[in-house]
């Protein structure tokens, strides 16, 4: 049974993708709204001249940004595979032995299905408190009321309706919500602030333009290292508050090898013990795990690093990277970075700035700070990859060279979903395909810039 | 359990520089122009250049170059004339000795005497010692004392602050490797007394106090505001009247020089007899009564501010602040520990509202440390070959205290580091009870041979950039030969 489509830019659809108790559904109806959102995001900071509206009119892109929607759609189209379990982890397959795949395979499944499928809940739970905490604020900084606004969490006592109310009620279990107030949603408020001054800066390009020749849309959209920078911020912003949010979810998958074979372990010495010697199974099994735990301690390193430099990846539209190895650039004669972004300390030639001139360069210093804080790499991507992924500092060391380095990948526009498969998932139906770009299932759109740009 | 200073006091000490030459009656008045114009030119220039510079006599300098060298030996006679007093002055050149020999002494100057031989004695063991391990301890002090000094709660704020980080950071690194040498390589030649194996230390020592003392009057309160402002000091609960290279600091950096050298010498699997330990610490207990860290002006200045008599301050056994055996100073170190190194607490969305720290302030306290700690892995990187250049990292993450990765973000390490961590360790007993593991048997080794290959790169990258670097023993012309050799 169908039912009526909903805005999918507006409160009612965000709480329907939330209370969807279907994980499978929740994870297609997720990277949907993320994609969407990357869109009008897109659109609220560059106006005519975003990416859609020059796709449509058959303009080449030249500059587009990715915003921190587009890396969330496709970072969701990745872990969608292992929340629906129906295959094995990509590289999985690859890492096994051609001659023992069919034996092991089913074997692979049991495990990562184990313990009433903790892979998939985790995953699931973790994915839903990022989408309620980034769609939200995303939605209060379109709110027609707040156009003109600083973006920030309302004060107590404010007439401003507050947008985090929903996100602390939504997010919550057990009558605790799952997201903090000063420590998360804070730093969201100061990520989408961000991208309101990028949208200002564009207005700001627009008005000098239209002044000095005439014409606003002389040139195409600017390559202005401010709202390059700006957009940047934003994006690392709230990717180190969804990295500190998922970081239990994140412990929780890659222990989950070793904590089995720790309990099976458990069960059988304990049943062992009952049969040998005599011990009560359940006595046994109080004091084994104790016995086991340096072994399991070592186990759980062994592991996490096994699982980071081998099995997981991140699918985006045209490569795949694996978190284990260093971001490759995108193409060999091309810089690691995109030239607004390659030398964050320069604050020279920052574009038109208008009267934000001395917010701008505080954000310009204050990203620079940032990256160099996240970012143990050096030139050329070497060192991005990560060893352990649980740790936040890995993480982190990889994402904020995967924000960097693939911003103007345009690529990152593209729609996971066919229109057919979008339609579905809005009416509350599973798609016919997964949007899964390891399967290639993405279709690039229609784009002269394959013939005449390249 | 060993007795150390209690926790109010260090907080205490945090509000003291060094009270010989910031209390002096001067520094507000007449010369505050000539010292500003010296803290300008150390930030420009490096205390490295500007003492050889000063001990050139440049000729027909200009009468503000003059000003500002008068101010500086004044700084400097002030320092001199203390340690004087304190019996372990500089050797007088021509002059009457510091100690009476030919007279007959009294009680008090023969206990003096005594204990003066006795710290030359020790003084003479460490240098010794430090020549046998040198290339070991400066590995201990780059690739571990000094990354664990950045994962502080306070201090790497204000290395950031005092200068570019990494301009500021190659002095400082240039500058500690020189200090460390000129004090604990032994004085060549007959020339020198044997009584007095410390006569470059004192020298090294009263120039690192003058530099220490210009930074703190050149981190005025508007300095500071604008470091803040630039994101560069976390402020902090009580964090506001803190004075920067405060006496906890102090002591907590002198304390890196024995207890985090003796740490990483047995990582390496060196090791070495009680009376050799003792003997080091006691060589850098002096060091630090040259640099005025925790003497009787710092006591006089802490009773002063908390109204406390000696005893309640200093635990039993101690004479000043400075931790008198290796069991006090590992155990003082081990206090400074759990209180600057706050582990990071994960988010496990069970925390509750208000019980964990809001991201973004997380971001600033934890910040300085981390620049400073990417613009020294930079630096040592700088000095390998493209094969190597993972090297310095993976020996920093190795020497650090899990909680020092997780502050300073370097990460996990692979697979192999993994497997080396996890590796089985020998079980030795002790008595009939008691068991200790020792380093790997073959890690131990590899982790020695790999850091002294790291310093003696890092060391022939600093010979070689000619940035007047030079160690003692070393004649120019060798040095010009090396620069050539490039």
């Amino acid at each position: 049974m169908t039912t009526a489509t909903v805005d999918i830019a507006s409160k009612t659809w965000l709480r329907k993708v939330a209370g969807l108790e279907e994980s499978d559904l929740r994870g297609h109806a997720v990277a949907l709204t993320y994609y969407e959102y990357s869109h009008l995001l897109d659109e609220y900071i560059w106006g005519e001249w975003n990416v859609r509206a020059r796709t449509r009119q058959r303009r080449p892109l030249r500059h587009t940004n990715a915003n921190w929607f587009n890396f969330a759609t496709w970072a969701t189209a990745t872990i969608n595979r292992d929340i629906r379990h129906k295959a094995p982890p990509f590289r999985a397959q690859r890492v096994l032995p051609t001659s023992l795949r069919p034996r092991l395979t089913p074997a692979l499944m049991g495990i990562t299905a184990a313990d009433g499928q903790r892979i998939s809940r985790a995953l699931s739970w973790g994915q839903r408190l990022v989408f309620l905490s980034a769609t939200h604020a995303f939605l209060a900084l379109r709110d027609p009321e707040r156009r003109n606004a600083q973006f920030a969490i309302p004060s107590n006592g404010s007439a401003e309706s507050d947008w985090t109310g929903d996100i602390l009620a939504l997010s919550g279990w057990d009558g605790r919500p799952s997201l903090d107030r000063a420590r998360h949603l804070q730093v969201i408020a100061d990520a989408f602030e961000c991208y309101r001054k990028a949208h200002l800066l564009v207005e700001e390009e627009r008005r000098v333009r239209q002044a000095t020749r005439g014409d606003w849309d002389w040139g195409g959209p600017p390559a202005s290292k401010a709202i390059a920078r700006e957009i940047l911020l934003g994006n690392l912003l709230i990717t180190a508050v969804e990295q500190d949010v998922v970081d239990a979810a994140v412990r929780q998958v890659i222990d989950h090898v070793p904590t089995l074979a720790t309990a099976a372990a458990t069960a059988k010495l304990s049943s062992w013990a009952e049969s040998l010697l005599g011990v009560p199974r359940q006595v046994a099994a109080m004091q084994v795990p104790q016995w086991l735990a340096p072994t399991r301690q070592r186990a759980n390193e062994l592991w996490a690093r096994f699982m980071t430099d081998q099995i997981l990846i991140m699918n985006l539209p045209a490569e795949t990277l694996r978190l284990g190895r260093d971001i490759p650039a995108r193409r060999a004669s091309y810089s690691y970075f995109p030239r607004e972004l390659a030398d964050l300390g320069d604050l020279n030639d920052l574009g038109q700035l208008g009267a934000l001139e001395d917010v701008v360069k505080k954000d310009c210093k204050a990203l620079d700070l940032k990256v160099s804080a996240f970012d143990r790499s050096w030139r050329g991507g070497r060192g991005t990859g990560a060893w352990d992924w649980r740790r936040y500092d890995d993480r982190m060391n990889w994402a904020v060279n995967l924000l960097r380095s693939r911003q103007q990948d345009p690529t990152l526009f593209w729609a996971p979903y066919r229109d057919e498969d979008a339609r579905a998932i809005r009416d509350g139906c599973l798609p016919r395909s997964d949007g899964d770009p390891a399967n290639y299932e993405i279709v690039a759109p229609v784009d002269g810039s394959a013939i005449w740009s390249e | 359990m060993e007795e150390v200073i209690a926790e109010r006091f260090l907080q205490q000490l945090r509000t003291i520089g060094d009270p010989l030459l910031d209390d002096r009656g001067g520094a507000g008045g007449a010369d505050v122009r000539a010292e500003l114009a010296y803290i300008e030119e150390v930030r420009e220039r490096g205390i490295v250049d500007l003492a050889d510079r000063v001990e050139a006599h440049a000729p027909a300098a200009p009468s503000a170059t003059k000003q500002r060298e008068e101010y500086i030996k004044e700084l400097r006679r002030a320092v001199r004339g203390r340690l004087a007093l304190d019996g372990t002055g500089p050797p007088r050149a021509g002059g009457p000795p510091p100690i009476a020999l030919f007279r007959p002494p009294d009680a008090g100057e023969a206990r003096r005497r005594a204990r003066l031989a006795a710290d030359a004695e020790a003084f003479r063991e460490a240098q010794e010692l430090f020549g046998r391990y040198s290339t070991e301890i400066s590995a201990a002090l780059l690739l571990a004392a000094l990354p664990q000094t950045y994962a502080t709660r306070w201090g790497p704020s204000v290395l950031v602050a005092t200068g570019g980080l990494v301009t500021g950071l190659r002095r400082r690194i240039r500058g500690t490797a020189q200090f460390l040498m000129r004090v604990m390589t032994a004085p060549e030649g007959a020339a020198r007394s044997p009584r007095e194996p410390w006569a470059d230390a004192v020298s090294a020592a009263v120039e690192l106090r003058v530099l220490h003392h210009s930074i703190r009057t050149g981190l005025s309160p508007q300095a500071r505001r604008k470091a803040r402002k630039l994101g560069l000091v976390a402020p902090g609960p009580g964090e506001g009247h803190d004075v920067p290279l405060n006496q906890e600091d102090l002591l907590g950096t002198l304390l890196t020089f024995t207890v985090t050298v003796f740490e990483v010498l047995e990582q390496f699997g060196i090791t070495w007899t009680r009376d050799e330990q003792e003997a080091y610490l006691r060589a850098w207990d002096k060091v630090g009564a040259f640099l005025g860290i925790g003497d009787a002006d710092v006591m006089a200045k802490l009773q002063q501010k908390t109204g406390a008599e000696d005893k309640e301050i200093l635990p039993p056994g101690w004479t000043t602040l400075r931790p008198p055996t290796v069991a006090a100073a590992r155990a003082m170190m081990a206090a400074f520990r759990e209180r600057h190194w706050i582990p990071i607490e994960p988010w496990t969305g069970r925390n509750g509202p208000g019980a964990s720290s809001p991201l973004s302030a997380e971001w600033e306290s934890l910040r300085p440390g981390r620049l400073l700690t990417s613009a020294l892995l930079e630096e040592l990187a700088a000095a390998m070959t493209p094969r190597t250049r993972l090297l310095p990292s993976i020996l920093m993450r190795t020497l650090a205290p899990p909680v020092v990765r997780d502050r300073l973000a370097l990460g996990a390490g692979g697979m192999l580091q993994a497997l080396a961590d996890g590796m089985p360790r020998r079980r030795v007993r002790q008595d009939g009870f008691t068991v200790v593991t020792p380093t790997a048997t073959f890690a131990a080794p590899a982790l020695r041979q790999t850091a002294n290959y790291v310093v003696r790169k890092t060391f022939l990258h600093f010979l070689q950039d000619g940035e007047h670097f030079s160690l003692p023993g070393f004649t120019p012309e060798w040095q010009s030969d090396l620069l050539a050799a490039r």
